[in-house]
Parts: C-alpha cells; structure tokens; sequence
C-alpha cells in the first residue's frame, strides 16, 4: 500500500515537473517574442518585419502604376504629349498636332516614351504618399526618381527611387519599382503613323485590317482633324479601351 | 427625119421641165409647194404691200420668196404673220405666205425678237432674241432651193433661241456658250444636235439641260419631244446632261473622250436602257442612276461620284440613299465618292485595289448612306451624320464624323462619344 502510495507520488511530481517546465518554455518564448533587443536573432521576427517593408515597395509599385497611366491618359487627350506645344485648342483639351503644315511631329516612338518618363519622373514624388507608413515605420528617401518607359506589347515603365525602411533597427532598401500597363501603345503609334503617312489621304483599307480598334476623325476649322484611336486590346484606369486623340493640319 | 427632130425636142423639153423642177425643190419633202420666186425688191412680191413707215407689210403674201441682197431694206420694217421686224439687218432672207423662213439676221438692237416659221414642223416656230449687234442665221433649203430635212440655226453668244410649239407652248430653248463665236443649233424630226451651247426643256417645274462645250469637234445629238423633253443625249467629252425640279437636282458630265450616251426613262415615256458600255441610264420612274464608263455625278451642283475607269458602272439609288460601284477589271484610279465633308476614293496600289478617305472642305450633299464597290468587301454605312466603315472580322472601325460633332465627340475625354457608336448616347455630352 505504502510502495503504491509512493508511486502515485512520483508520478504527480514528473508531471507538474512537465507542466512547469512547460510554462517556463512559454514564458521564456515570449520574453524573446516581446523583447525587441533579441529580434536580431530572431529570423521570425525579421519575416514580419519584411513583410511590413514590403508594403511600402508595393505602394510604390502601385503608385508608379498610378502616375504611369495618369500620363498615358494624358498623353491619350493631347497627341501623345504631356505639354503640348503645338496644339489645337478644344472646349475639352489641347490636341497636340501629330502632322502640322505638311510636316510629320514625331520622328519615333521615343518620342512619346521620353514624355511618359518625364512625366513619372516629375510626379512619382508627389503623387505618391509614404506618410501611411510613418506609423510603423521610419521611412527616408532620396530625392532623385528615375524612370524610363517603353512601349512594347505593353507600355513598360522602370522606375529608380531609393527609399529606405527603418524599424526595430531592421533597415530594409528599396531602389527598382516598374508598372506593366496593358497599352498597346506601339501599335497605336503605327496606326498614327499610318494615318498620317499619306496625309490628307488616309489608307481605310489598312484601317478595315485592325484588329479591335475604333478609329473616329472629327473634322474641325478649315482642314484640319482631330482623329482618336480607341484601342479595345488596351485597359487602364479599370477601363477596357484606351484612347489616344492627335490633331493634324495639312 | 421629122421624126428625129421631134424626137430631140421632147427631150429638150423633158429636160427643161426636170431642171426646172430641181432649180425650183418642187416635190422635196414636206410644204414644198409652190416655187420659190426670187426677187431683189419686196414691194414686187405678190399680197405684199408697202407700210407708212416705209417698210412692207408680208402677211398677204401668197408663195415663197427669196428676197437677195435687199440693200434699200436691209433697215426696212417689216410685218409678218410672226410679229414685226425692225432694227435688223436682213440678208438673202426667204419668206413663204407672210412668213420669214430663212436668212441671216443682224440686229441693231438689243432684246430684239425675230420669229421663222418651221418647215419641218408646221406646229412650231422658231423665235430668236438677239441682242444689240448679234446675229442669226437660218437654214431650212439647200443651195437649189430645196428643203433640207433639217432646221439649221447658227447664232453669235448672248441670243437666245426657242422653239414655240402652238399646242405646247415653249418647248425648246437654246443659248450659245458666252464663249463662242459660233453656236449651231439643228432640228431634225424626233431629235436636235447642238454645237457650243445648251439646250433646255422646262416644263412643269422640271428643267433639264443638255450643254455642249465649245471645244468639242462633234455635235451633241439629243432625241427628244415637245411634250417630255429629253429621251436619249449623246454627249461629247466634258458635255453635261442636268436635271432639275423641286425635289432634286442632278447632272451627268461625260469625262470619256470619246461620246457618252445618257437616256431618261420617264413615267409619261419610257425609254429603254442602253446597252452600250460607254452609256448612263437616269431612271426617274424608280430615282436610280446607272452610270457606266468615267463620268462625273453632280447632285445639287456639287460633286458626288465620279469615275475613271471606262470598266465602272456605279448605281446611285436615290430612294435608298446608295451607291454601288462595279468593276470586272479595275484600272489604277477607279472612283471618288463625295458624302458630307468626306471623300472616298477607290484605286489600285501595287496591284491592289485600296480604298482612301480624306477630309474635304466644301461639302457634297450627305447623299449617300450606304457604300458598296464590287472590289472591297467591306461597305459603308451613315450613321447620323457620321460615316461608319466597320469590319466584323477584325472588330475595327473607322467613323467619319462631320465637322460640328467634334467638340461632343471630345467631350469627358472622348470615351462617351467614341462609345456611343457601340452603346447608349452619354447624356453628359
């Protein structure tokens, strides 16, 4: 009776021993959890931190995307500029002229790639707010943005910015930011420089060959037009067509 | 021998009576009869009698008279069955019962009215209006003094001629072009031929015209009726066929070099199509104009069609508001179809036939609304005031607008506008 006795002893001290040593496991867990001098060695803490960081490079992404097509939609209404020089004057908007006096506006495609770049450039730091972040986070950036567009199958636009994110003495980089718009602003160009290649004759059988395009010329003051490409293989803006409005004067 | 010599004398005989016969045009055609009597003084003629303004009174004359060289009277008044005459000069005129029937006439003054009797057709006369120093001449016999089967009329520019029917009315009028010295205007039976001018039948508030260019080397031949005016017009290059009423005006202008034949069928006289390929068939009965060959299509004066390929053939469906052009075989330049401000041209580049739209700044009637050709599959169709060229297999479009709708068309960036070809109108705009 006594040994039996004993036993169940034991028995009750191995398991609160266990449950202690538990508890002391648990407690000691999150002493390391909560004390933010011990995250430097805690990859775990550093995933979440990441991850925090991470938001601000997608904001950025997101804004690049923003002001990227803010300046498409843009350059859509005014001939393919953001300023317009040399423009005709509507109620509506300043349609830049792709084809004035004879004379063709733009040599190539650059042209209109070095007027979204700029555009980025110029309005990225504005438009795009990080003071969402300054919660949680120590943000600082360099006041410099690059950003270099193209025109491909879609309208691609690489952005150089450094921003920095600072928390918990975690410091995280980021630098390279890029939109991938569904524009199709190469073939739009071609269609523009179609229209105006044997200008005032405009080829209405290359026309008839396009694919999922809607070409309107609007005929204004004495000869001149305002033609608007209307691309429905394009989206931006949560819209399934992109316009793009250019004027000429023979 | 005495047999002989009789002989001889019936013949001489014989022979004196047939050149008195050809001299005198008795037994040529129609209203031939009675000779034509020569003579230098009127006052000799018989029925005729002097006036107390010295001049001679011609309605009591009985026959045909030629008066030569009437020198004393070339300024005389005269009256005839038509009216008076005065101020003109008159040269080598012929007269038939109290009737002037021949002659040059030159007036010395301006609006002055000078009637001929017509020996073609006893129901019509022909009137000239000549002005201060223009000039007439009519021609109705030959040399010997036959009748011709014909009424020549040549006239200098700024006279006016018209054919006066007793029954109708005015039927005919002709006007040389201002640019000629020399205008020609024939009648024969059922048809006219007209040199450097236009002829016109207005009747009933329906105008047509036939003009014939000074350049052209071939008289234009026009078959037609005092009653319905025009049938059948050959026109010369650059010659013109126009109609014109209150509910619509057209012409037909021959560009080929060669001559172009254009017949109007009407309810009151049908008249079949013409088969040739260098012809045009103005069907007024259906308001559809076939037009073969390289012609230009005027409505309300202003450019709508033109062809330049001798191998077309456009149908213009007035009541349908189409067009429709065929050609087997086309050449490089094919056609032009003015609609609103639009111009539509059809030709062949690098061996393929393409079809080109350009802006114009004086607008065409928007006459047409739907756009076929043989050679293009795709149409165009009008939509509002808009041109719609679409193609279903590749989705695109290309809408030409008229000039006013482009501020509407920009308007909220456009995309209400642009999209309200395929959706609902924006009440925003």
């Amino acid at each position: 009776m006594k040994k039996n006795a004993q036993k169940i002893v034991k028995k009750g001290q191995v398991t609160a021993a266990v449950i202690l040593g538990l508890v002391l496991l648990v407690i000691v867990w999150l002493i390391m959890y909560l004390n933010p001098l011990s995250t430097e060695k805690n990859p775990e803490k550093k995933v979440v931190l990441a991850f925090q960081a991470e938001d601000v490079k997608e904001h950025i992404d997101g804004c690049v995307k923003e002001v990227s097509e803010d300046g498409l939609a843009l350059m859509g209404g005014q001939g393919g500029r953001i300023s317009p020089k040399n423009y005709l004057q509507t109620h509506y908007a300043k349609v830049g002229y792709a084809y004035y006096d004879g004379k063709k506006e733009f040599s190539d495609i650059s042209v209109l790639e070095k007027e979204l770049s700029a555009y980025v450039q110029e309005n990225l730091r504005k438009e795009c707010d990080l003071s969402v972040f300054e919660k949680n986070l120590e943000i600082s950036e360099v006041n410099r943005v690059k950003a270099e567009a193209s025109f491909k199958d879609n309208v691609i636009v690489d952005v150089t910015w450094s921003v920095t994110v600072i928390k918990d003495n975690t410091t995280f980089k980021f630098e390279k930011y890029g939109a991938n718009i569904p524009v199709k602003m190469e073939k739009i160009y071609e269609i523009m420089n179609d229209i105006i290649k044997d200008y005032p004759e405009v080829d209405l059988t290359y026309m008839s060959g396009l694919e999922n395009v809607t070409i309107n010329s609007y005929p204004h003051e004495g000869l001149q037009s305002v033609y608007m490409i209307v691309d429905h293989k394009s989206k931006i803006k949560g819209k399934d067509y992109y316009i793009f409005a250019f004027a000429t004067k023979p | 021998m005495d047999f002989k010599k009789e002989s001889i004398l019936y013949l001489i005989l014989l022979l004196s009576l047939l050149t008195s016969f050809v001299a005198h045009g008795i037994g040529v055609g129609k209203g031939t009869e009675g000779a034509i009597k020569d003579v230098v003084d009127p006052s000799k003629i018989e029925g005729v009698t002097p006036t107390p303004d010295g001049g001679y009174n011609l309605e009591g004359e009985i026959g045909r008279h030629k008066v030569i060289n009437p020198t004393d009277t070339s300024i005389t008044p005269l009256k005839t069955k038509s009216g008076m005459i005065t101020n003109a000069r008159l040269e080598n005129y012929g007269t038939d019962f109290g009737d002037l029937i021949h002659g040059k006439i030159t007036s010395l003054t301006d609006n002055n009215p000078i009637s001929f009797k017509s020996m073609l057709d006893p129901d019509t006369r022909i009137e000239i209006t000549l002005i201060k120093d223009g000039w007439a001449k009519v021609e109705q016999y030959d040399k010997y003094g036959n009748l011709i089967s014909s009424t020549i009329v040549e006239l200098s520019a700024g006279n006016v001629l018209n054919e006066v029917s007793n029954e109708f009315g005015d039927v005919f009028r002709f006007e040389p072009n201002n640019d000629t010295d020399k205008a020609v205007y024939e009648r024969l039976e059922g048809k006219a031929k007209i040199e450097s001018g236009t002829l016109t039948f207005d009747k009933n508030g329906k105008i047509e015209k036939v003009t014939a260019l000074t350049k052209a080397t071939q008289p234009t031949e026009i078959r037609l009726n005092k009653q319905t005016g025009f049938e059948c017009v050959t026109l010369q290059q650059d010659g013109t066929y126009s109609f014109e009423s209150s509910e619509k005006s057209f012409s037909v202008t021959n560009d080929n070099k060669q001559d172009y034949t254009v017949c109007i069928n009407k309810k009151e006289k049908p008249v079949s199509k013409p088969v040739s390929q260098r012809s045009g068939y103005v069907d007024q009965v259906k308001d559809v104009i076939d037009l073969k060959n390289q012609v230009t299509y005027k409505h309300d004066n202003k450019l709508v069609y033109q062809g330049f390929d001798e191998n077309n053939q456009a149908v213009i469906d007035l009541k349908k508001s189409s067009i429709v052009i065929n050609n087997r075989a086309p050449g490089e330049k094919i056609s032009e179809v003015r609609i609103g401000h639009h111009l539509v041209t059809e030709k062949r580049v690098s061996g393929e036939v393409r079809r080109y739209y350009k802006h114009v700044e004086n607008p065409s009637p928007f006459l047409i609304r739907f756009y076929e050709t043989s050679f293009n599959k795709i149409g165009i169709v009008a939509k509002d005031e808009a041109l719609i060229q679409e193609n279903p297999e590749t989705s695109s479009k290309f809408i030409m607008h008229e000039p006013n709708s482009m501020e509407m068309g920009l308007c909220l960036g456009g995309m209400e506008e642009v999209l309200s070809y395929e959706k609902e109108r924006s009440e925003n705009c």
